[in-house]
Order: C-alpha cells, then structure tokens, then sequence
C-alpha cells in the first residue's frame, strides 16, 4: 500500500473499482478530511465514524465527478458536507450514525489521542462554525467552506455550485451580517 | 504521508469495499432492472420551479424504455424519466438534442443542500415537473436550451436499489 502516485482529476472516477486507485485518492486527500471533520465535531468517535463514511459516500459517488467544476479535492469536501449534514439531522432524530464500516471500532488508544489533539487544535474553527449558524443555510455553506475549511472563493462556489460573482456577493452580506460576534477572525480569512 | 493505526485499518476495509462493490457490480450488472415510479414531494402532480424535488420509488408500471428524449416544433424538449441507473445513456439523448446534463448521485442529497434557485434565476430558469405514466416528465424550453446552461439531475440514491431518493432537476450557468 505504499509508493503509489499522486492521482490525477481523472482518477476519481476509478476510485470505486479500483482498490490501488482509492488508496492513491484516500492517502492524498486524508489530511483535508481530518480537518474538515475536526473543525465540525468535538467527539472523536463520531469523528472516526464520519471519517469512514464520507470516503464510502465519495466511492460511491465518483461517477458524478465533473473535473470542470472543480479539483476533486474541492468534490470531496462537497461530499463531505453533505454527509455531516446527514449526520447533524440524524442526531436531531436521537439515530445513531448506522455506517457500513464503523471508524469508531477500528480505533486504537494512540489515533484515538491524535484524534482529540486534532480536534483541540481545530478548536477555534469550531466555533466560528458553530457561530455560522444565524445564517441562512446557503449562506451559512458558503461561509463555511471559505472562512471555515480555506477553500478560495471560486473553488467553494464550484463546491456549491454557485458563480463565483454570486459568491463574492454573498460573502460579503454574511460578512456583514456576523461582523459583531466574528470580526476579527472573519476579516482574517475572507479578501 | 504517514497513517495511524486507524487511518491503515480503515483504509485496508476500505479497500476491501472497493472490492467487493466492484464484485457486486459485475454481477447485478446482468439482472433484470427494477422500476422507478414517481411521486412528488409536498404533494400535487405538477410543481413549477428553478429548483424542485421529487421522490423515486420502485414500481410496477412503466414503459421498457428507462427514458424517452423527445422534441417539440417550437424547439422545446420533453424529457420523461422512469430510470435513473443509465445515467451516461440519458446524458448522451439530451446531448443529441443539444442539451448538456449531468446526473449526479449525491449522499443524503436534500433541496437545501446547495440545490436552491441561484440569485437571478427565475422564469426564465423554471422547470416543470410531473408524474407522467409512472416516471418523471419535465419540458426544457429552446430558450433554455440555447442559453448554454446545463441541466443537473442530482439523487442521493446510488444504485437503481435505492428507493425514496430526492431526486432535483435544476439548470446551473448561464443565466441561471
């Protein structure tokens, strides 16, 4: 499992047949999914759970992988939205998270403990995402992807499938609109 | 880079489900397809808007075709849907007819999930939809058609096994 090259866009399609080709896709884009997930949940059990879920759902959904609307890592993350929104509703219906392959039972004491220093680390992201919440939802996903996860504003309006004028336009009322509360870190990220 | 013990155990299980859901595929590949029928979400047999929802199930009824691509005079085409597993096939009928479409199978897809109109669209962006003999009908206008926009048909189901999955049929670029 080691060795492999860097995938290219027109990889990702072949990462739901081919083994080597999703491990040449999980080794690169692992690290973005660690931080996206750190940055939005506290509990590092929930955390590994989400972890396997959101490369299950990116297998099987590779097919839908359109390199013109953006790099895959860009795809991935909007995969990833989409499968820790199902799993903050599921919450709010007291289910349980019922994955195919539960991340939580494949965890060690040690990634368990790098787990948790990830998510202290990602402690502040946490809460301007949390803090996100007053606005409206598609909104509040756009302000996600760029003040929360880093991703450029063209990059996050591929991801939402938005113009990247339309984006500017909406970053900049949801600039305004958490100005008060989110001030100093939202100017630091947002141009 | 460098994997935990985690990251190693969950990549070699995902790569086992690689695997498997290829061995899977080869093999359901040659059974008889199952049926979609349509119901619209939020009631009603028509809704008109930039963005809409509706909700496969399986049913009993339907023609043999999976999807029937057909032009009108006034330039418009009629697109009617009773099977969304031949994704690549029914992108490739509405290209014949000059229309770009994407189907995409998106995980617990929801209308609020990015699929909301886009600032500026309106009429001019409007799809209809309607439970038409079992399947999904929706009417592209040739001025949609001719403003370069493409047509995203967005599931969240994966496989045609999948019942009660979302299913959008929106147009993004151009003027929408």
């Amino acid at each position: 499992m080691s060795g492999v090259t860097p995938p290219s866009a027109d990889d990702v399609g072949s990462i739901a047949t081919d083994p080597d080709a999703f491990e040449r896709f999980y080794r690169e884009h692992l690290e973005a999914v660690r931080r996206f997930v750190a940055r939005r949940v506290a509990d590092p059990h929930l955390a590994a759970d989400l972890t396997a879920e959101i490369f299950l759902a990116a297998v099987d959904s590779a097919s839908a992988y359109r390199p013109h609307r953006g790099v895959p890592q860009a795809w991935l993350i909007g995969v990833a939205r989409h499968v820790v929104a199902g799993e903050f509703r599921r919450q709010s219906r007291d289910r349980a998270l019922a994955g195919r392959i539960s991340g939580r039972r494949l965890l060690d004491p040690d990634s368990l403990g790098r787990i948790e220093e990830r998510i202290d680390a990602e402690r502040q992201a946490r809460q301007l995402y949390e803090a996100l919440a007053t606005l409206p939802p598609r909104d509040r996903a756009l302000m996600e992807l760029v003040a929360v996860d880093g991703l450029s504003i063209a990059e996050a309006a591929a991801v939402l499938g938005v113009k990247p004028g339309t984006a500017r336009v909406r970053l900049h009322r949801s600039r305004a609109r958490v100005q008060l509360q989110l001030q100093p870190f939202v100017q630091e990220v947002l141009p | 880079m460098s994997l935990d013990t985690f990251e190693r155990n969950l990549l070699t299980e995902l790569r086992h489900h690689v695997a498997a859901r290829t061995s899977v595929g080869a093999v359901t590949r040659s059974r008889p397809r199952r049926r979609w029928t349509v119901a619209i979400a939020g009631g009603g047999l028509a809704s008109t808007a930039a963005a809409a929802v509706i909700v496969l199930g399986l049913g009993a009824a339907s023609p043999d075709a999976a999807y029937a691509v057909q032009s009108r005079p006034d330039g418009a085409v009629v697109v009617t849907v009773f099977d969304l597993s031949d994704a690549a096939g029914l992108q490739g009928a509405l290209a014949a007819k000059g229309v770009r479409a994407e189907v995409s199978y998106v995980p617990d897809f929801q209308q609020t999930g990015g699929q909301a109109p886009t600032a500026g669209s309106g009429a001019a962006c409007a799809i209809a939809l309607a439970k038409v003999d079992g399947g999904l009908r929706f009417t592209l206008t040739a001025a949609q058609i001719a403003s370069g926009a493409t047509l995203d048909i967005v599931t969240s189901g994966s496989s045609p096994t999948d019942v009660g999955s979302p299913v959008a049929v929106t147009w993004s670029g151009g003027p929408c």
